[in-house]
Parts: structure tokens; sequence; C-alpha cells
């Protein structure tokens, strides 16, 4: 269903050049996309960059005519790209921990209803902590198995959907997630005092 | 922790990041950025009715699903939108395919269908000539490029060029049998003019051609000179039909006899020329174990050598028959030299193959036949004399080839 409408924007903007088009498309997956890269790279505004780009670049796609028969796994692969261009071009290595060191401000969408909410704020920090803990133990894991297990376990795709962001089958991404998951449970099992806030 | 657990703690974690949210400062700022240069970009124009189909599928049909469509449901689509009276792009593009490109088949497919279409038998006739004018430019177009395949593709190209001039010579006995003499006399004029030019390009285009290229282009030569002298045997039948009157007048007739002749005449000297050449190198003096291989190349040398005679005397004849306007015995004439001059080139042609691979295998052989040829003549006075016999055949023998046309 979701591809559906995102054809039918493409659709209205390739004949009706409805502009408009374009932007239900950036309103449906902003968030989704900014996340994504938020977790891989080490500043907001890196984040904010790297979002950018990736919506001019499904224009280009646009424009360039090129079939597109899935918009978010599209924008998914080419954020994808895009940080690692970034790290290749800053000569940085990719530092899962330091992807994911948030601070209060990072993660804000309305300072005041943060703050207005101590719960939420607490339980975020948990979130986040646990978050990290299940990077730490993912970045044990081959390169493959942590981008399809964040993939599916965060981002929420689809095998199908991964399988196009990672350029494999989607047979093969669902062995590399059943493989990745049992890697994992091995991990969760030699830590067993491992503080999870379930 | 299970897998269950583990799942269920991954909801939470996820529950948790869609929290996370950007700026809605900057979301909003970068949106309208966004847009601007969306409408900036954005053509002027609306898309076409083709566009917006195509614009439907890309968006609806998966492009692997597209991609393998695309050939056989162009092809058929093409035939269909022509005879219906259209064109698309497909049909268009492919006109100027090759040879090799995937869409030569789209266009091998419009050629057909344009002659399903034309129920005329002298109508298809000439259609079919027009398409064997295509088939040459084809064949120009593939002996020129450097491609890695050229060898094969030219292959194929003088293969289609004479299979295509076959089946205009079969065309042309129908139109006989089946048009008036006026349609069938018109559409034998059309054929001859065609198949001259296309013989005398394609003996331009071997000259550029290595030995192993030449091949295939003289057999599609043969074929457009035979289905020329088909086509003026038509014409010389009709000649003298009241309703075909005017159509060629004598002069035409004559002309195109003459050129024929001259085209075979110029054949007859080249071959000499070449089979000479070749007699000459087979007896400068060579080691035993090759001299047997080279007198059997002699006896076919002294076949060859007969029927380049038989062939210059039919021509004689031929022209000794329109000096007496008797033009109706001509084209039998013309016919019997060119199967003779087609059987000696193939027969040059296998002892060249033969000669290069006997250098090959015996090396020894090559440094002596340096040595033998000049301090060492043969040995063998026998050997020496059946080749010198071999190679210059008296008058007498070849006279009496002459009666007996070698089949």
């Amino acid at each position: 269903m979701d591809n559906l409408i995102d054809q039918f924007q493409l659709y209205r903007l390739r004949t009706k050049r409805d502009e408009d088009a374009f932007g239900r498309i950036y309103d449906r997956y902003i968030e989704r996309i900014y996340r994504f890269v938020l977790l891989k790279l080490p500043s907001k505004e890196a984040a904010q960059d790297v979002t950018s780009e990736a919506f001019l670049r499904l224009w280009q796609y646009v424009q360039e005519e090129k079939g597109i028969t899935n918009v978010r796994a599209l924008l998914y692969r080419i954020a994808r790209n895009l940080v690692v261009d970034y790290y290749r071009a800053s000569s940085r290595t990719i530092s899962i921990e330091q992807s994911v060191t948030f601070s209060l401000d990072v993660t804000s969408y309305d300072n005041e209803d943060r703050l207005s909410d101590q719960n939420k704020g607490k339980r975020l920090i948990e979130a986040k902590a646990d978050l990290a803990l299940i990077v730490e133990r993912v970045s044990r894991l081959k390169e493959d198995y942590r981008d399809v297990l964040m993939l599916r376990l965060v981002d929420d795709l689809s095998f199908q959907d991964i399988a196009i962001v990672l350029d494999k089958k989607p047979g093969t991404v669902r062995v590399i997630f059943h493989r990745a998951m049992k890697v994992l449970d091995n991990l969760a099992q030699q830590n067993p005092d491992t503080p999870f806030h379930v | 922790m299970s897998n269950r657990e583990l799942r269920k703690f991954m909801g939470s974690v996820r529950q948790a990041e869609r929290m996370i949210k950007p700026d809605a400062a900057w979301v909003k700022a970068d949106r309208a950025a966004l847009l601007t240069h969306v409408r900036e970009t954005l053509p002027a124009s609306a898309l076409s009715f083709r566009a917006r189909m195509r614009a439907i599928i890309q968006s609806s049909v998966p492009s692997y699903v597209v991609q393998v469509l695309r050939g056989p449901a162009f092809a058929i689509l093409s035939i269909f939108t022509l005879a219906l009276g259209g064109s698309i792009a497909s049909v268009s593009a492919s006109e100027q395919s090759m040879p090799g490109d995937w869409l030569y088949p789209i266009k091998i497919a419009t050629e057909q269908t344009r002659l399903v279409l034309t129920s005329d038998k002298a109508d298809k006739l000439r259609l079919k000539t027009d398409f064997v004018g295509r088939r040459l430019e084809e064949m120009k177009g593939v002996a020129a490029s450097t491609n890695d395949k050229k060898p094969e593709r030219l292959k194929e190209a003088a293969g289609a060029l004479r299979r295509d001039l076959d089946t205009v010579k079969q065309q042309l006995t129908g139109v006989k049998e089946s048009s008036s003499f006026k349609d069938a006399s018109e559409a034998a004029k059309y054929l001859d003019q065609k198949s001259t030019t296309i013989a005398a390009e394609l003996g331009q285009i071997k000259q550029s051609l290595t030995d192993d290229e030449k091949d295939s282009v003289s057999e599609a030569q043969f074929a457009a000179v035979n289905t020329g002298v088909k086509a003026m045997e038509v014409l010389i039948e009709n000649k003298d039909q009241p309703d075909s009157r005017g159509i060629v007048t004598d002069q035409e007739l004559t002309d195109s006899i003459t050129t024929k002749v001259a085209s075979l005449e110029a054949d007859i000297a080249e071959t000499s020329e070449k089979i000479n050449f070749d007699v000459a190198s087979s007896t400068s003096g060579v080691a035993s174990t090759t001299q047997a291989l080279f007198l059997a190349d002699e006896t076919q040398s002294a076949t060859a050598t007969s029927t380049i005679l038989f062939a210059n005397m039919t021509l004689l004849e031929a022209k000794a028959l329109l000096e007496n306007n008797q033009l109706d015995q001509i084209p039998d004439k013309l016919l019997a030299a060119l199967q003779a001059m087609n059987d000696v080139d193939k027969a040059t042609q296998a002892a060249d193959k033969v000669t290069q691979a006997s250098l090959i295998t015996d090396p020894m052989t090559m440094g002596a036949t340096t040595t033998a040829s000049t301090t060492q003549p043969i040995s063998d006075g026998s050997q020496d004399t059946t080749a010198t016999t071999s190679t210059q055949p008296s008058q007498q023998d070849s006279a009496a080839q002459v009666s007996e046309p070698p089949q």
C-alpha cells in the first residue's frame, strides 16, 4: 500500500508536473531517513546535510526518468551510500559507539514538550542506553549482519526493501537476518548480566 | 536472552527510537528549499501521451519485467502498429540498425510485414529488391567497421544478401508467370539495374577485405550477377510483347549485356593472373615431402585453366550473338560463363588454403624451398616433366576440354 501511494505521487510528479507530489514524498520519509542517518553520523548537522542530499538525489533519479519501483528502499539506499561517502570524504572511521552518543538536544523535536514530560525523557534516555548496548553487540557482527539487523529491527523495513537497500537478494537477506539473530543471541548469553530495560 | 525476548526488547527500542525527530524549523526550511529546486528544474511542457504511458509503466511494472518483455513485445507491437498505418519509436529507430544490433530483428520483422501487406507480386518484387539494397548498405557498413566481430557479421550480412538475391530471383519467376508482360518487364528492369549496381559495389568492397573475408562476399557477388542475368532474360523474352514495348529500349538491353560481359571478362583476367602466380610458386623447387601436394595443386590449376578458357570462349560467343542481335541465346551463355568462373574461384580458394596449410605444417620445406629455387632444380626428372606438362597445357588439350564444359 505504501509503495502504491509513492508510485501515485511519482506519477503525478512526472505527468502533471505537480511539485507538491514530491513534497508529499518528502513528508512521508523525512523522519525515517533522518533517524536512519543520525544513528550513523557523529552530529546533528551531518545528519541534516546527508538527509537533504538524499532527497536531492532522489529528485535527480526522477528527473533522469529512471524506473523507481520502491521509493522507500531507494531513499534508504541513497542515504546509506551518502553516509559511506561522508566518512570516506572526511577520512573518518565509522564508530558505532560514537554514532549513538546522543545528547538531549540532538533528539529534541519540541524542547518544551520534552521538558514537560519527565517520564518520556527518562524512558528515552534508557532506550538510548539500551540501543547503545545493542549496537555495541551488533558492532561485533559482520557489517552485513549489522545492517540487516538495524534495518529490520529498528527501521522496520521488509526483507524485500532491505534487499534493495543492500543490493542483495531477498532470500539472502532473510538468511543473514536469522544468522545475525543467532549470533546476537549467543553474544547475549555470553553476557547474561546485561541490564536491558525491557 | 531468547530471540523472542530480544525481539520484544527491540520493539520497545524501536518505539523509543521513533521519538527521535528532526528539528521542525530545519524540516520546514529544508522542505521549502527542496521544492523550490524541484519547481525550477521541472520541465515546462506537459508529457506526451507516449511519455505518460511510459510513466505509468515505470510506476506500475517492475523494471526487470519491462526488460524481459521489451524485445518480442515491441517487435510484435511494431508489426501491428505498422499494419494500422502508425509508427513507434522502436520501429523508426530500428531502420538504422545493422546485423548484430538488438533492434535488427525488428527491422527485418518490419520488412516482412510490409511484404506480407503487399498483395501485388510485381510490387512485392520491387519492394523486396529495395530491401536487397538495404542488405548491401548493411554490408558496406559492416565492411567499413573495425568491430572485433566484423568477420562473423560480414559473413552474416553476405549470407543475408545472397539469400535475398536468390529470393528475388525466384519471385521474378512467379511474376513472369502470373503478372502482365508490362508489370513483369518493369519489375525485371528494376531488378536488373539494382543487381548490376550491387555486383559492382561488392567488387569494390572486396578490395578492402582479407582473403578469408572475400569468400562470403564472392558468393553474394555471384548471386547478384546471376539474378541480374535472370532479370535480363525476362526483359529479352518480353521485349517484343506489345504492352511491354518502351519499358526497356534495345540500347538499354545492349548496355546491360555489355556491362555483364565486361564484368565477367575482368573476373577472368584477375583469376588467370592469380592462377599463374600459384602455378609459378609451386614449381620453384620444393622438398619431396610436399611435392605430391603441389602436384595435386598443379592438377587443380590445370582444370582451372581449362575452365577459364571455356568461360572466355563462351563470352566470345555471347559477344558474337550480341553483334548479330540474337539476344535470346545470350543469357544462357552468360550464365554458363558465370558458373564456370564461380567454380574456378572456389577451386582457387581451396588450393590457396591447402598451400597455406602445407607451408605451416612443414617448416623444413620452407627452408628447402628457398634454397632449391635458386641452386637445386627439381632432381626427379619425371616429376619435373609431369609438372611441366600439367602447368602448360597444349592448345589442343584446352580445345578438347572446351568442347566438354565442366560440370
